[in-house]
């Protein structure tokens, strides 16, 4: 784990620490967001069962009364009748009437539909016998039964809105127990006004259902016969309470039975402003998340190239300085730690730099310094050998030779002295190996000829000055026969393959291949040997031109033998 | 996190109830013979299920939001003594979706409303039963022959002069054994004169109250008190005990039937009370409502529907599928 955290890149970690840090954040904010909202949950469902509980409570009351009425008539009803005093019985119900203003009608009517007593002087319903009320009393005798809101209907040309208490109920005629039904109608204004008591909020309302779940009364005016969502709502529910959305509007509903009915009441009250209110937060929440993600990530991955940027161009810089390049700087702008790395850094490759340079020049201080002690081993010899020719000459009284010998012999000097660089264009150098040929052909009188093949275009290429001068010295050493005169040196100048070619070709005994290898791995070490002239020449080459510079010997027995000096083209400057 | 919640709280309910429990919902913690009932539920064997009680305070609305949370809890069986009767209906069509037994006792639901589903059940004891009891208990004292009653009417006409104490107007138990009582005495060729019938809301204060107009107007000619319960029959008492219609006048503290004055009054419940009554000769008799059978009835019907075992080998009778009805027993000295 601690190795896979190492192997991440400096953006990567930033990141997820900042990611690790929202998150924790967050789910912090949401649990206690999750809190509040169960808490206002909780709030909402209690509240609602208080509302609830007080609404039918209110309605528990008034009905218990009406229950209550109706038990204190059954007792008079027996009581009256088992005196068979009918007319006292009317006198109660119209009594019941004028104290209790809600109560509109009270009527005791026999099992066969015949009014037994009543509060009003009226003629009864020739259908009563279908009237719900009327049957489900018969039905379950032993219960109060409360019908639905409808017009009164005991008697005919009723007018007022009511619903009915009715109780199957015995009473005696003629000292005989019978039975018949007693019947309660009540006002409904103050059952309207009942639901209007509890405030439950804009477009709250109330629904009450009979058992078979017809609609027996709602406070919302849309609500009526079988088209309303409300009651459908109250049919879902059964029991208990739930959140609801209703016409759009958070409700929260609670159904409950009203006791000693057979009725259910839903209260619809309006939660609509916490929910909505909650949803807010919600999205709130949700936004102050994302902007907050997209922020972190923004700043983070600010920091990170802030950061980074540098870091990799420092890298790259790097990479050029792998490649030797010391000369550019890095130039970075950021943090405070990175520019001061970046100054440190460059600081540091110019330091480098200068130590190379001191390091390249002293190399090359030293390498001229060699250079120029292996050219001046050449012309001492030289003189000499010559000037002892010349001796030789003047002993001999040939004074033309002698002097021709010395004009060659000025215009040799004045060439190999007169330049002080190392190198001279290959016409000055050919110049100076024919002044050199000549004075040894004065010397060796005349025992051999010689010859130029130059081509034209490379006479203006630069070459190690006094290169050839040795390789031709070495070619009359060893190349001519003492008996044969006439023996022919030959030199050809060319260019092949971006390389310049001096052969220096003569005729002779010719040498063996074992001793051309000999010849190559003396001049190669290190040791001093014979071959002082071959061995400078191609040191010099390698000093000068590196690898690819060549001195190659090929030679056939008594035929010839050759040397070529094999040199690059376009490296004449950088010495 | 919601759900690592509920998680959490399914395995801290996991682990804290290993066998199912039963919710056991009582109308009213403030009615004596319900607790005393309560505690009899309790005290049976419960090595299968636990039962945990709910007290719903008289209120239906706190009964159905205890219920409502039943369901919520997807408990296989509700053992409910409902506070309204009539409001079951909802409590069915509600088990009816989850399809939830339910064992009613004490409060009978209307017949329609049990008839509607198939896992609901009622024990309990017979209204009428308790009736033909009083009834019987009666026709011991007359001599049980119809024709031929023996000292205990008093004058001597034939006819049992009776005073009627009723419970609640209107309530179920009350009407029926009013109505049965008599019923069962007329059907067996006794003759009743009802002197009065007064509601004394199953009150034994009020009955004691009511007691002082009774026997202005019937103390000579009462032969007989019948009582719907045994609360009423023992407030009556105790007033006609202050009003010398019972007198202990050995100061023995036990009414002599043969030797002291006393009027024969019967109860129904067979409350500790009642029966201290009869012992002291003062109580003629009651009926005895066996709770305690009636709650080992009740948990070992719940074992057998939780096991989900054919009820045809049940060993108490089951009628219409539905209903165990648990007999009252007859207590006098006698007996």
């Amino acid at each position: 784990m601690i190795k896979r955290l190492n192997d991440l890149s400096i953006g990567k970690s930033i990141f997820i620490t900042i990611l690790i840090f929202t998150g924790f954040l967050t789910i912090s904010t949401i649990l206690s967001n999750q809190l509040i909202f169960d808490r206002a949950d909780r709030l909402i469902e209690s509240t609602s069962k208080e509302i609830n509980k007080q609404v039918i409570m209110n309605y528990e009351n008034y009905l218990s009364n009406m229950i209550g009425i109706s038990n204190s008539l059954q007792e008079y009803i027996v009581d009256t009748t088992q005196a068979n005093d009918f007319e006292e019985l009317s006198r109660l119900f119209v009594l019941t009437t004028n104290i209790e203003k809600n109560i509109l009608n009270v009527a005791l009517i026999s099992d066969d539909g015949l009014l037994v007593a009543s509060s009003a002087d009226v003629k009864i319903n020739p259908n009563i016998l279908d009237i719900e009320w009327f049957l489900e009393a018969k039905k379950t005798p032993d219960i109060h039964h409360f019908s639905g809101l409808h017009t009164e209907n005991f008697f005919m040309l009723g007018k007022k809105e009511v619903f009915t208490v009715s109780k199957s109920v015995q009473y005696f005629v003629n000292n005989v127990a019978t039975r018949g039904v007693l019947m309660i109608d009540i006002d409904t204004s103050n059952f309207k006004t009942l639901a209007q008591q509890t405030n439950l909020g804009e477009k709250g309302h109330i629904v009450i259902s009979s058992q078979a779940e017809k609609v027996i009364y709602s406070s919302d005016p849309l609500c009526y016969g079988d088209d309303c969502t409300s009651a459908d709502i109250l049919k879902d529910i059964g029991l208990g309470g739930r959140l609801v959305k209703w016409n759009n509007l958070n409700m929260y509903v609670n159904v409950n039975t009203i006791r000693d009915t057979r009725w259910k009441i839903a209260t619809f009250i309006n939660v609509n402003e916490i929910v909505s209110t909650k949803a807010d937060i919600l999205i709130r929440l949700i936004l102050i998340f994302v902007l907050t993600l997209i922020t972190t990530s923004l700043i983070s991955s600010y920091f990170t190239r802030r950061i980074t940027l540098p870091m990799n161009t420092l890298k790259s810089h790097i990479t050029l300085i792998e490649k030797g390049d010391f000369e550019s700087k890095v130039h970075v702008s950021g943090l405070k730690e990175v520019t001061l790395l970046a100054e440190a850094f460059n600081t540091m490759s110019n330091r480098i730099r200068e130590l190379m340079d001191k390091v390249f020049t002293e190399q090359n201080e030293k390498r001229k310094t060699q250079f120029i002690a292996l050219q001046n081993q050449i012309n001492p010899h030289f003189l000499y050998n010559t000037l002892d020719s010349i001796v030789s000459l003047s002993e001999n009284n040939r004074n033309k030779d002698v002097e021709s010998a010395i004009i060659a012999l000025s215009k040799f000097f004045r060439m190999s002295i007169s330049n002080e660089m190392n190198l001279v264009e290959l016409k000055d150098e050919i110049e100076h190996v024919r002044n050199y040929l000549l004075i040894q052909q004065i010397r060796y009188q005349n025992t051999f000829v010689f010859d130029f093949e130059i081509d034209e275009e490379i006479l203006h290429h630069k070459v190690i000055k006094l290169s050839l001068q040795p390789i031709v010295e070495n070619a009359i050493l060893h190349g001519i026969h003492p008996d044969d005169e006439y023996s022919t040196i030959l030199i050809k100048g060319y260019a092949k393959d971006n390389f310049l070619y001096i052969e220096v070709f003569n005729e002779g005994y010719g040498i063996s291949k074992e001793r051309i290898q000999e010849i190559h791995s003396m001049i190669q070490s290190n040791q001093n040997t014979s071959s002082m002239g071959l061995k400078n020449v191609y040191q010099r080459l390698k000093l000068y031109y590196g690898d690819q510079a060549d001195l190659i010997l090929e030679s056939e027995l008594d035929e010839y033998t050759k040397v070529i000096m094999k040199m690059p083209l376009g490296m004449e400057e950088s010495l | 996190m919601k759900r690592f919640i509920i998680i959490v709280l399914f395995m801290l309910n996991g682990c804290s109830s290993p066998i199912e429990t039963v919710p056991l919902f009582i109308y009213d913690g403030n009615d004596a013979y319900i607790k005393e009932f309560e505690r009899k539920i309790q005290s049976v064997d419960q090595s299968d299920f636990l039962i945990k009680t709910y007290v719903s305070q008289n209120s239906q609305i706190i009964q159905n939001e205890q219920i409502d949370q039943a369901f919520k809890e997807k408990h296989p069986l509700l053992i409910i003594n409902p506070v309204d009767r009539l409001s079951v209906y909802a409590i069915i069509e509600k088990a009816k979706q989850s399809n939830t037994t339910i064992i009613f006792f004490n409060r009978e639901p209307l017949a329609s409303d049990l008839a509607a589903y198939d896992k609901a059940f009622y024990v309990g004891a017979d209204a009428a039963q308790s009736a033909e009891l009083q009834a019987s208990l009666i026709m011991d004292l007359f001599g049980n022959d119809p024709k031929n009653l023996n000292q205990f009417d008093k004058n001597h006409d034939g006819i049992i002069q009776a005073l009627i104490f009723k419970g609640e107007q209107g309530h179920q138990d009350a009407e029926a054994r009013t109505k049965f009582v008599i019923e069962r005495l007329t059907v067996a060729g006794y003759q009743v004169e009802v002197l009065d019938i007064v509601i004394a809301n199953w009150d034994r204060d009020i009955a004691y109250g009511l007691m002082d107009g009774l026997l202005d107007d019937y103390r000579e000619s009462m032969e007989l008190l019948i009582s719907n319960n045994d609360a009423m029959a023992l407030g009556a008492i105790q007033r006609m005990k202050e009003k010398l219609v019972f007198e202990d006048t050995n100061k023995n503290g036990v009414i002599d039937r043969e030797s002291e004055p006393w009027v024969p009054v019967v109860g129904i419940d067979g409350i500790t009370a009642a029966i201290d009554s009869i012992k002291s000769g003062y109580l003629y008799g009651t009926v005895k409502n066996d709770s305690q059978n009636m709650a080992l009835i009740i948990i070992e019907l719940a074992k057998w529907l939780l096991e989900e075992k054919s009820l045809t080998d049940f060993p108490y009778e089951i009628t219409n599928g539905k209903y165990v009805w648990v007999n009252y027993q007859k207590m006098t000295l006698d007996e």
